[in-house]
């Protein structure tokens, strides 16, 4: 039984190392591995068979042990010498660079076949992104480059120029200076200088496709148009999608069913790893062939959700103009700082979350930060500095949102939740700051004094709230008057995986989803107590928090339940009692379908090991049941 | 009931009863697969299946009808239904055949009233026995009513 021991310190460093690790996912792998083995070591019978597993998870731990660390320290990219914002120059450079070959690719495609009206939108589309963000910028030459290409373009849009022969070539030249240009900027970090060949290039781009407009393209026009780039030559003809080389372009539906299938694929594995004979001393071999082709099921899994993430980059960009834009309009100096936009987020996510982080950055700059004559005279710089920042922890990711203004204000606060008669006033002197600072989050609950063009206006932060819940996220606050407020979202790594805890109500399963679980314990009897004989609390970290039991809804059991999940959902700590504890799982989340009606704490499920179905719960829709269901004294603190 | 209801239907047992369902609204007949209730809905969804790697609502026909609750037999099986894009499946106490039906064999249905009248299409004779023609779409889409008449009532 000393293995078992063994088994138990060396899963509690597996947890150690994942919480340092959380950002490399090689080491992640290896160290879900390493669970894996462990946790098979623990149901095997036998000691040799325990023995190998055992030896088998070291040698995988051993990767992730501090004294041999391989995480390489991120390259530090040169400073700028000058005004830069690096944030935005790496975004702008990286965009450019796709960009210029997408549009490359294009006009290539168009001299093939000057017809495809698309690839002409793509080109425009591409110098006027560039012109954009390289007018925010102030990159002179090649906001002036990708303008005049714009207007040739433009000109070849409207008919009066077709992208053959000389034009595309001055289209080409153009991608090539730009691309130059481009490459100036990511070595030096400076903004380049002219060109020498500028005007003449200017030149051509203005001149381009006057006199006659070429029937056929020469064999020379062609070789010529080819020539700059030697990569996406192959694009002129079979490539129709425009995809540089280094990345292909997958229709949405197929990679969401590529997901799918790589999901069945994780339970019918489990369901093998599960079967009573794998287990047996008999088969070592077969468990251990079991366990091989797991990793790499897992391996494949890791992969195939990697293909749905993007980089925040994008998002955080559009915040970068909210906030020049509200702060110009504001007349306050705010300095934005963005940090771990490399951070990826399930791609479904980002369009959802996009919104509310407007929203939130609109508020913090408008209600948030101070103007400068305030911030002087409180003693602070007069510029006020707002910070979005990201990364990405073992079952989350985690956007937090800073600000350096005058925080949040409690008495305001609470005399308007009595004004709006939310609480009394004798309830309000007791309530923890974390609860008051809640209350924005309410529909219709807005602390402003002046409904401002920007924010006030009904859009409040409830929408934010619900809107990261739909994402089974939460979103905390944290705050110190005058000093400033940081939100914090929490969201899940993926929407189609979802980490949960297989619970057990009478005879049915639910998964409740790890990202809303704050603990789960097993209260002894003097902690659990109820109140006016109705409401049952249980005692917290020092506070009592409201019990609710999974079986009165569920209708799955008589028993009450001797576990309590200790829930989190941004309303305060709420214990929901069940039977058992079955373990974490990570599950394919499925719609039950339009051909049920929707009940709302159930927010999908998920095929579970044995194939049978088990329905995740939506952890504040399930708080929120309990609270309408529940009676008066459970709201008591 | 201008148009011809003659075709193929799909006709299974309930209780004592016989009922007929339009062959082409049916996908396919698998056996009673484990259900998981889905807490909150009305009595007669029973829960949702997994049929090969897709959740599949299913619905108690006995339940829907206020019939008498039975025993799953043996002979008890699941009838995945598609109607108005969705697909559902329906729990019978056994599917008898298929069979074609002429103009001849087809009565319009009986005065009744409610929810009953309208989810039947017609009455059919067959072997001397009488199979009620359903209207499965009603049936499968009305399937708040019981519930609202309830809480009308």
């Amino acid at each position: 039984m000393t293995e078992h021991v063994e088994i138990e310190e060396l899963l509690f460093e597996v947890a150690d190392l994942r919480e340092a690790h959380a950002k490399a996912p090689a080491i992640l792998r290896c160290l879900d591995g390493a669970e894996s083995q462990l946790m098979a070591a623990m149901n095997v019978a036998g000691t040799a068979a325990c023995r190998g597993l055992i030896d088998a998870a070291l040698r995988l731990l051993q990767v992730a042990r501090p004294e041999i660390e391989v995480e390489a320290a991120p390259v530090a990219a040169p400073p700028p010498a000058d005004d830069l914002d690096p944030e935005l120059l790496d975004s702008f450079l990286n965009e450019s660079i796709e960009y210029l070959a997408e549009a490359e690719s294009s006009v290539l495609r168009l001299e093939a076949d000057p017809r495809l009206k698309d690839a002409i939108d793509q080109i425009f589309r591409a110098f006027h992104t560039v012109k954009g963000t390289a007018a925010f910028l102030e990159l002179d030459s090649i906001t002036e480059v990708a303008h005049r290409s714009e207007n040739l373009l433009s000109r070849a849009r409207n008919g009066e120029v077709v992208l053959a022969g000389g034009a595309a070539s001055a289209v080409l030249s153009a991608i090539d200076v730009l691309k130059a240009l481009v490459g100036e900027l990511k070595t030096t970090r400076c903004r380049p200088g002219r060109p020498a060949n500028l005007a003449q290039l200017l030149a051509a781009l203005d001149s381009a496709g006057e006199g006659a407009v070429p029937p056929r393209l020469e064999p020379a026009a062609a070789e010529q148009a080819v020539a700059p780039s030697a990569a996406p030559v192959a694009a002129g003809s079979a490539h129709a999608d425009g995809e540089s080389a280094d990345s292909v372009r997958v229709r949405v539906d197929r990679l969401d069913r590529l997901i799918d299938g790589v999901g069945e694929l994780v339970i019918a594995q489990s369901m093998v790893a599960a079967d009573p004979s794998v287990g047996k001393e008999a088969s070592r071999e077969l468990l251990k062939k079991v366990a091989h082709a797991g990793k790499i099921v897992r391996e494949l899994q890791d992969l195939a959700m990697s293909l749905r993430m993007v980089p925040l980059r994008a998002t955080f960009q559009k915040l970068a103009r909210v906030v020049r834009d509200a702060s110009r309009k504001l007349g306050k100096h705010v300095q934005f700082v963005t940090e771990g936009s490399e951070t990826e987020i399930d791609r479904g996510m980002v369009d959802v979350i996009g919104d509310p982080l407007v929203h939130m950055v609109r508020n913090a700059c408008d209600h948030g930060l101070e103007t400068s004559a305030q911030r002087l005279a409180a003693g602070k710089s007069s510029a006020g500095t707002l910070t979005v920042r990201s990364h990405q922890s073992a079952e989350s990711v985690v956007i937090e949102l800073i600000d350096d203004g005058r925080g949040l204000d409690r008495e305001k606060i609470l005399a308007r939740a009595v004004k709006q008669e939310l609480i009394t006033a004798d309830q309000a002197a007791g309530l923890p700051d974390a609860d008051v600072y809640r209350m924005i989050f309410l529909p219709g609950f807005s602390t402003s004094e002046k409904v401002t063009d920007m924010s006030g206006r009904g859009v409040g932060m409830d929408v934010v709230r619900r809107a990261v819940e739909s994402l089974s996220g939460r979103i905390e606050i944290d705050s110190t008057l005058g000093q400033g407020t940081t939100f914090r979202i929490r969201l899940p790594l993926t929407l189609a995986i979802t980490d949960g805890m297989l619970v057990r109500v009478g005879d049915q399963r639910f998964i409740i989803p790890t990202v809303s679980i704050a603990m789960s314990m097993r209260p002894a009897p003097d902690q659990l107590f109820s109140v006016g004989g109705a409401g049952r609390m249980v005692a917290f970290r020092g506070r009592t928090i409201p019990v609710f039991r999974l079986s009165d809804l569920s209708k799955s059991g008589d028993e009450p339940g001797s576990l309590a999940v200790v829930l989190n959902d941004g309303d305060g700590h709420t214990a929901v009692l069940v039977d058992e504890i079955l373990g974490k799982q990570q599950v394919v989340t499925k719609t039950l379908g339009d051909g049920i009606p929707a009940t709302r704490w159930i927010a999908g499920g998920a095929i579970l090991g044995d194939g049978r179905v088990g329905l995740i719960i939506d952890p504040s829709n399930l708080l929120a049941r309990f609270r309408e269901s529940g009676s008066e004294t459970t709201f008591l603190r | 009931m201008q148009t011809s209801l003659a075709g193929k239907y799909l006709t299974f047992a309930l209780a004592n009863e016989e009922y007929g369902v339009e062959v082409l609204k049916v996908q396919e007949i698998i056996r009673l697969l484990p259900i998981t209730p889905v807490p909150e809905v009305p009595a007669h969804y029973r829960g949702v299946i997994n049929l090969r790697g897709k959740i599949l609502p299913v619905i108690d026909l006995r339940t829907r009808f206020g019939l008498p609750i039975g025993e799953a037999t043996d002979k008890s099986c699941i009838v995945v239904m598609r109607t108005g894009g969705t697909t559902r499946g329906v729990i019978v106490d056994r599917v008898i055949e298929v069979m074609k039906l002429e103009d001849s064999m087809i009565e319009p249905p009986p005065d009744l009233c409610g929810d009953v009248r309208a989810s039947l299409l017609a009455l059919a004779k067959a072997d001397g026995r009488i199979k009620l023609l359903l209207d499965i779409d009603h049936v499968l889409r009305d399937v708040a009513a019981p519930a609202a008449e309830r809480a009308a009532g």
